[in-house]
């Protein structure tokens, strides 16, 4: 296959971190506090250690086959068939996600920045440019997403310093007022988003290095789990834990919050920390969207994947626009049912496929 | 015949990102710096949003003149609306306004008093639910008499009302004697179990400065003149009563919002004499308790502060004396928390958050007395402890009579 050249461990690394942050940083602080309150930080930690759980069953089924994707792979464990479809599985999980990374776009732009501009728009912007970088292959992806997620963090880092001023201890007391069931309720969904990184699968015949894919990955969970803590720790230190819970958006709340007395001009961040996220957003969908492409083409036995990008990306934006009526079916559904799909793709199906590759003793690598 | 595909889909691009349909031009936009909230008397909700006038304000001292007029024209515009909701009621004024108003740039919002007295609850979603208003940022009032004519008191000098009162705010650590609380701490005191939302208090007084003179030139002092003083304590989202101004920094330093102020107190030994000693750091804590005869809550508050005047011959040169002098002010600040106490407990208004800091320390016992707790809250005890120290003392030793 005229695959993409190669990318080096901390490349997929970046490509790891890049496909779970724009939206988790957005979306987690609301959906944890929901359940656990204050102790949405304790979530995030439990969610990590089930994160890491995700990325070691992922790493561990992609080193059996160093040489191919998991679309390519399914078949040769489960047999053709059901090989397929578990591989179309794991196609469409890319295109969904997408889609409903355009939607929560849509629906982030519509609702605080641009609400006269249809939301098909901001779909079909993102998602031309997405196609765009797909055009320019893995490489280019992750090269433009090391720079992107540089910006990314230390904006956050930025935005942390700024209103670490303000955050108070009180906020996060009492510690466990409602017992562990609410903390491990809240965790569900970040530990969803952390099983994002699960997309190691389709890069690692990539990976030059490949020996250091496990330490790069864990290294992935680690990035994600400083950057998820300081939102949703400062989420809930600056806005207090029933309105975090209530905002749609309380990442947003947050950097708009920035207030020196001092220095005034560093009040209102928030639109350069939107532009930081949108560029973010554009990163994730690339990620998702080339992945979706790349598996398409495996699934396909499709020489190249690109011709397939534009025709992928009219569907996709087609699914985004028919599947959400409107914010609130949007944000039940990412609160509800959106995590526990994406964990069935990532660590029920992957699991799976390794427990059949370990019982059967398929594999095609030497490790 | 690839670069040019390129092109084409870049030129298309920037149609599509320049975010035509909501484009808005600066000079399009009317920018509400102070918006009042009402009730007229058949229960609709009444507007007064305060734009300012750029071609006045942007003028220079003497450029604000209307032309072919001969008084100087107003460098802002009061707008009222009325109708069923806030944002009904908002939209009426275009009706007036030549502007599309924006209300991102509003640092001030005025209740007025029957409005907070009814509750607020009605407005409240809005002003949370709104893209446009900056929560962190807009302060929170409860207005003393007409909200109109607090936004319509001129002024010399900061003649907009409204960028008058957020530069008043801006020095409130010159007293700590008012209590503004941005809209996002108001509300967040709203959404706790065990915390009461308080609100700054604004009024109109008359300018004793104000003398008409015969043949002057120059326009008079204002007759009137906006202060902010005190506080609002709320119960739900209903105002329960004002605390004065010496109960407003006893709540503020329960609080951990005083940031320096006067504290005056008697002059040890000096009949009818009195110390002052300005407030440099505070801090302060809850720490509940459970006995045998209920909740007892204790605030601990630490002080520092610098000794500002000295009524009266006494010799600040020995450290006993200031020794004296840290106790007395200590309990000077006690007296004040204690008023502010017993003025809540009074008004039934826990906008301390006594009951926040007992449900932090107690979460299982807070389950059980939650529901009671607005019947529990008059009736705790309230002990205060104060550490208070004078660091410094000025220029001099002793006052000056005291040296001869």
């Amino acid at each position: 296959m005229r695959e993409e050249g190669k990318i080096s461990a901390y490349q997929a690394m970046v490509y790891q971190v890049s496909i779970v942050l724009a939206t988790a940083i957005l979306f987690v602080p609301a959906i944890t506090t929901k359940h656990a309150k204050q102790d949405a930080w304790l979530s995030v930690i439990i969610a990590c250690i089930f994160g890491c759980l995700q990325v070691c069953t992922a790493v561990s089924l992609a080193r059996r086959f160093p040489n191919a994707s998991v679309v390519q792979y399914a078949p040769l464990i489960l047999g053709k068939v059901p090989g397929k479809v578990v591989g179309f599985v794991y196609l469409f999980y890319f295109f969904y996600v997408g889609y409903f990374i355009l939607q929560e776009f849509a629906a982030l732009m519509c609702s605080s920045y641009m609400l006269r501009t249809p939301s098909v728009v901001f779909m079909l912007v993102l998602s031309l440019l997405a196609a765009y970088a797909a055009y320019g292959g893995l490489e280019v992806i992750c090269r433009t997403s090391s720079i992107v997620l540089t910006v990314v963090v230390a904006t956050l880092v930025l935005t942390a310093a700024l209103i670490v001023k303000d955050i108070k201890i009180w906020r996060f007391l009492p510690v466990l007022e409602n017992g562990f069931n609410p903390v491990l309720l809240g965790a569900i969904s970040p530990g969803g988003w952390f099983g994002e990184t699960a997309v190691i699968l389709m890069l690692y015949p990539f990976i030059n290095n490949k020996e250091k894919v496990v330490k790069t990955s864990f290294l992935a969970i680690l990035i994600l789990f400083i950057t998820m803590e300081v939102v949703v720790t400062g989420a809930i230190g600056l806005l207090g834990p029933t309105e975090t819970a209530s905002f749609l958006f309380p990442t947003f709340n947050m950097a708009r919050r920035i207030k020196l007395e001092a220095l005034p001009f560093l009040e209102r961040l928030d639109a350069f920390f939107m532009m930081v996220w949108v560029a973010a957003m554009l990163i994730k969908l690339t990620t998702f969207f080339f992945a979706g492409v790349l598996a398409l083409s495996q699934w396909l036995n499709v020489k190249d994947y690109r011709p397939l990008i534009l025709p992928s990306m009219a569907i996709m934006i087609a699914l985004a626009v028919q599947a959400w009526k409107n914010i609130t079916e949007l944000f039940a559904f990412s609160g509800e049912v959106f995590p526990l799909t994406i964990i069935f793709v990532n660590f029920i199906i992957t699991g799976f496929l390794l427990i059949i590759a370990g019982i059967r003793n398929i594999s095609t690598g030497n490790t | 015949m690839k670069r040019r595909i390129r092109l084409i889909i870049l030129v298309l691009l920037i149609c599509l990102i320049a975010g035509c349909w909501d484009m808005r031009e600066v000079e399009v936009l009317g920018y509400v710096m102070a918006m009042a909230i009402d009730r007229d008397p058949q229960e609709q909700i009444r507007i007064i949003a305060q734009v300012p006038n750029p071609r006045v304000l942007g003028g220079g001292e003497r450029g604000g003149v209307t032309p072919g007029a001969s008084i100087a024209a107003k460098p802002y515009r009061n707008y009222e609306g009325t109708g069923p909701t806030v944002f009904d009621a908002l939209r009426e004024i275009s009706h007036e306004s030549s502007r599309r108003l924006f209300f991102a740039q509003n640092r001030t919002l005025i209740f007025s008093e029957a409005m907070a007295e009814k509750g607020i609850n009605d407005v409240l979603d809005f002003l949370k639910r709104s893209v446009e208003i900056r929560r962190g940022l807009t302060m929170v009032f409860v207005a003393r008499g007409e909200p109109a004519k607090i936004l319509d008191t001129p002024n010399p000098h900061d003649i907009l009302p409204a960028l008058r009162i957020d530069d008043i705010v801006r020095w409130r650590g010159q007293t700590s004697r008012f209590a503004p609380v941005p809209l996002s701490r108001f509300l967040e005191a709203l959404s706790m179990e065990g915390q009461e939302p308080y609100a700054g208090v604004i009024e109109v007084v008359s300018n004793p400065t104000a003398q008409v003179k015969e043949g002057e030139k120059a326009a008079p002092e204002p007759s009137s003149t906006i202060r902010l003083t005190g506080a609002a304590l709320f119960r739900n989202d209903r105002m329960a009563g004002f605390l004065d101004e010496t109960e407003t920094r006893g709540l503020l330093w329960v609080l951990n919002e005083v940031r320096g102020g006067q504290i005056v107190f008697p002059c040890p030994g000096q009949e009818g004499k009195k110390v002052t000693v300005e407030i440099m750091h505070a801090n302060a804590k809850i720490e509940p308790e459970i006995t045998e005869d209920g909740i007892i809550m204790t605030v601990k508050i630490r002080e520092e502060g610098n000794l500002v005047e000295v009524e009266g011959p006494l010799d600040v040169s020995k450290p006993e004396v200031i020794k004296e002098l840290d106790r007395l002010h200590a309990a000077a600040i006690g007296n004040e928390v204690m008023a502010a106490v017993y003025k809540a407990q009074e008004l039934g208004s826990d906008a301390f958050g006594f009951g926040e800091a007992f449900r932090r320390k107690f979460p299982r016992e807070w389950k059980k007395i939650k529901k009671d707790w607005p019947e529990i809250f008059p009736g705790i005890k309230v002990r205060v402890q104060v550490a208070a120290h004078i660091r410094r003392i000025g220029m001099i030793g002793p006052p000056p009579l005291l040296v001869h």
